[in-house]
């Protein structure tokens, strides 16, 4: 049996935002949340650096009014 | 593990085996078989309840999860001398020593791949008692040929099937129709919540908001300005985090209180006066009702608001209209418009081709009057347009009226529903207040605290109100100086690229928050459809129902005899429809786990009984499903119906405290 | 019939609103103890404009005003609603032509009509009962006058 992965519900959700690095980075988040399920503490900072480093480069924000 | 397709019929995730070793009262080693082969995807095992049948429902809970789901009212209520391992076995050692015993469950699709064991012991105690401890889950897995030991035990269960979904595969028939009873739709949203994995998400959001929250303290101030809205933002955003905190705290509370109640309901259910079982009754009865009113009477003023605002312009704007529509009326009759010159009058003075005063007319007087004309064509138009169209507005509007005339009756009358259960609830806690016979419950002790605790729970409910009102608004506060901060804090170039990591990280934060919303949105609808279609195929009618989960979770069950709230539902039908919704969940859920159903058919009385064992093995026909019958439940036209779909019956044998499994016939 | 004499002007798109009193639009949108939540801005703005013409008073807008909606929301009811409160404001179809100021009556009856509508919703009482309550008793004073 495989590996458990992120139900396929969200990925389709994932899959619907248009902005790419923004997707990217949020599938890498959900990847390592679903892989800590368990864990009370998970060490996601580090991580979560690594994954913000890839994609903040190309990133172009939108202006945003909030 | 994606959902299986139905080609795969033949690979489902099962219980290969069973294995009791000395546990209550399955002495020795007790090696059940289960597995299954193409159609028939049933196991039963039948037995009484005092032969061990539920006990093979906790055997399987404590293994996975150390926990026995299913506590028999025996006479050893007390956990402790309540031992796990057999009394027989137990007889033969000794004060101070202990006896041991062990559960394994072997699962796999085509052939084993996991072994999860639990072992545990019993010590005998000095002067009569007993204390049980149980180790930890210890789990092998097939790799390669080879049984491996798997460090991350858990884990590995939670891929498979998680702590918090187990109790919708792994449950006690019994207590399904007690699903719908009072409180339901806090249970049917957890269903939901746990299904839709939204756990992922919320971390995610969680994990998100703090990694911000350091970049936050990254940026580099441009000096003092930026330091105090730094501060005043900081005192914003800890605002916000304390008024969650009291919010979390209020909806624990909220929660024993709530606990506390139905503590005191079992206990006036146990009364030894007829009469006081009766209004504890009554009263649940009543709650339930009142819940269901409740949420019509939301769903009404919803309604009478739509039509509010439909009816309200046309009506106080009555007399303008009227005004307008006489004036207009009146214009026609007279042959008169708006301004003061007649559209005929320019006609004829364009034929003639000459002016009022008799001059003739210029190409500039010309293009005049003829734009006039067309102006007051339009204007003509227009009015036209005006005397009809008004009386059209004036009749929708007294429609409008009508239809909120019927809602506001709608709600009269339900309002009035809601007044005499809240009158008969009243009065019943004042009777039981006034209960002064002795007896082991002390009834009018209990009604008083009860009442306590219900005026405790109302004034929760209303701080948690409170408390999400000041939310929202702090929120938006610490949104204001949060947006005053970044925009001083952007002054200083090397921040650009640090608030540009807060950007996207909110941003995805957004993202997620979006995800959340839609998936239960749309979980609830699959949910809806698949316990629609579950309960019309299990139910034994001949007619068809309409299901439907609301976004508050209310559950409603029309037939064509129309509205059927789940408070007038028979036992066996709330069971049925506890069944569907059980099955939705496990079906969305995407986890293709067997199921282990103690007492499926327990509420249901002869002839639906019938047709549910048909149907049941049919619709979910790529699962493991093991039941665990009593005699009246596995009547032999019960069992002549499963038969197609069965493919191990066993018999429990319960003599001198020992259960003997025996396969039929 | 008036002596005034009214000139044709194009009115802009938009429908204003003051500044301020958006925040009271988005109140009655958001709050649950609104029978607003469901309507659109426009609704809630027609329903002040009548509400405004019957119970209020015309309120200049004080300011620049801000725009809530465009005409493309508006159907031809609604704009003969509007044009009909117009035209027994100045007690004459003349104004119609005016289409700038029959625009305007609108907007300030709205704006006298939105502080009184968000004072009953957010006041005591149950504005839901209230105000159906009132429009009930003005359909049956219609049909029996």
């Amino acid at each position: 049996m495989e590996r458990e992965d992120v139900n396929e519900l969200i990925l389709q959700k994932v899959d619907e935002i248009d902005d790419d690095q923004v997707r990217n980075f949020v599938e890498d988040v959900l990847r390592f949340e679903r892989a800590e399920l368990d864990k009370q503490q998970p060490h996601y900072k580090n991580d979560f650096g690594d994954y913000l480093q890839r994609y903040i480069d190309d990133w172009e924000s939108k202006d945003h009014n909030n | 593990m994606g959902k299986q397709g139905p080609q795969q019929l033949m690979s489902r995730l099962e219980i290969r085996s069973l294995t009791l070793e000395n546990y209550r009262q399955y002495a020795g080693e007790n090696e059940i078989k289960l597995q299954t082969e193409g159609d028939k995807s049933v196991n039963v095992i039948q037995g009484e309840n005092g032969a061990g049948k539920s006990n093979i429902l906790n055997a399987i809970t404590l293994c996975l999860y150390g926990k026995e789901s299913h506590i028999d009212e025996t006479k050893d209520n007390e956990l402790e001398s309540y031992p796990y391992v057999n009394r027989k076995v137990l007889d033969k050692v000794g004060d101070n020593e202990t006896a041991e015993g062990r559960i394994e469950i072997t699962l796999g699709e085509d052939e084993p791949e996991y072994i999860f064991s639990r072992s545990f012991k019993t010590v005998k105690l000095n002067g009569g008692g007993f204390s049980s401890t149980h180790s930890e889950l210890q789990l092998k897995e097939k790799r390669g040929g080879d049984w491996k030991s798997v460090e991350h035990v858990s884990t590995r269960l939670n891929q498979i099937l998680p702590v918090h979904v187990h109790q919708y595969f792994l449950f006690d028939g019994e207590r399904l129709d007690e699903f719908f009873g009072e409180g339901y739709k806090e249970r049917v949203r957890d269903g939901l919540l746990d299904v839709s994995h939204i756990e992922l998400l919320e971390n995610g959001i969680g994990h998100l908001r703090s990694f911000a929250d350091d970049f936050e303290k990254e940026l580099s101030d441009v000096g003092d300005a930026a330091e105090r809205k730094r501060n005043r933002y900081e005192k914003a955003k800890e605002k916000v985090n304390n008024l969650e905190q009291d919010l979390e705290q209020t909806k624990t509370n909220i929660e024993e209180t709530k606990d506390n109640i139905a503590e005191i309901d079992e206990k006036l259910q146990d009364s030894a006066d007829p009469e006081v079982r009766k209004k504890q009754q009554r009263r649940e009865y009543l709650t339930e009702r009142l819940d269901d009113i409740r949420s019509d009477i939301e769903e009404v003023r919803k309604e009478a608001s739509r039509e509010l605002v439909k009816a309200g312009p046309p009506l106080y704007a009555v007399k303008s209209l009227e005004y307008t529509l006489s004036e207009l009326r009146e214009l026609s009759e007279q042959g008169k418009l708006p301004p003061k010159i007649q559209d005929t009058f320019i006609e004829e003075l364009l034929e003639k081709g000459e002016c009022i005063c008799g001059e003739e007319l210029t190409e500039d007087h010309r293009e005049h009057l003829l734009s006039l004309q067309q102006e007051m064509s339009t204007v003509v138009e227009n009015n036209l347009e005006g005397k009809m169209a008004i009386p059209g507005i004036q009749q929708d509007g007294q429609e409008d009226v009508e239809k909120l005339i019927e809602k506001r009756q709608k709600l009269a009358e339900l309002e009035e529903k809601e007044r005499q259960k809240n009158k008969e609830l009243n009065e019943i806690s004042e009777q039981l207040k006034a209960h002064d016979i002795p007896e082991d419950v002390d009834v009018q002790k209990q009604e008083k605290l009860r009442s306590e605790f219900e005026d405790q729970l109302e004034d929760l409910q209303e701080q948690k109100g409170k408390l999400e009102v000041r939310i929202e608004q702090a929120e938006e506060d610490r949104d204001d100086k949060k947006k005053a901060f970044n925009e001083e804090v952007s002054k200083e170039e090397k921040n650009a690229e640090v608030l540009k990591k807060i950007q996207f990280i909110e941003s995805s934060q957004d993202e997620l928050e979006s995800m959340k919303d839609d998936i239960v949105s749309s979980v609830r609808k699959e949910i809806q459809t698949k316990m629609e279609e579950y309960f019309n195929e299990i139910i034994w009618k001949e007619e068809d129902y309409t299901v439907s989960l609301t976004d508050e979770y209310q559950v409603r069950v029309e037939g064509p005899r129309n509205d059927n709230k789940i408070g007038s539902l028979s036992a066996g039908e709330r069971q049925v429809l506890a069944f569907s919704f059980l099955a939705a969940l496990t079906s969305v859920s995407g986890f293709n786990a067997p199921l282990v159903i103690d007492t499926p058919l327990g509420r249901i009385s002869s002839t639906p009984k019938r047709r549910l064992a048909q149907n049941l093995p049919q619709y979910i026909d790529d699962t493991q499903m093991t039941f665990l019958m009593t005699d009246e439940e596995y009547t032999d036209e019960v069992r002549v119906n499963m038969k197609p779909h069965v493919s191990n019956e066993y018999k429990l044998n319960f003599a001198d405290e020992v259960t003997e499994v025996i396969p039929y016939e | 019939m008036s002596d005034q004499i009214y000139e044709e002007t194009s009115p802009g798109r938009d429908y204003y609103i003051q500044e301020d009193k958006h925040e009271l639009y988005k109140e009655l949108q958001e709050s649950e103890d609104s029978p607003f939540t469901e309507a659109e801005l426009n609704e809630i703005f027609i329903f002040a404009v009548a509400y405004g013409s019957r119970k209020a008073g015309r309120t200049p807008i004080d300011g620049s005003g801000r725009a809530l909606f465009n005409r493309g929301a508006l159907n031809d009811q609604t704009l003969w609603l509007i044009r009909s409160i117009a035209v027994a404001e100045e007690r004459t179809t003349d104004v119609l032509i005016d289409r700038k100021q029959v625009k305007e009556i609108a907007e300030e009856y709205a704006n006298g009509g939105i502080t009184e509508i968000h004072n009953k919703v957010f006041g005591p009482g149950d504005p839901l009962v209230e105000l159906s309550d009132d429009v009930i008793e003005l359909a049956q004073e219609q049909n029996s006058g």
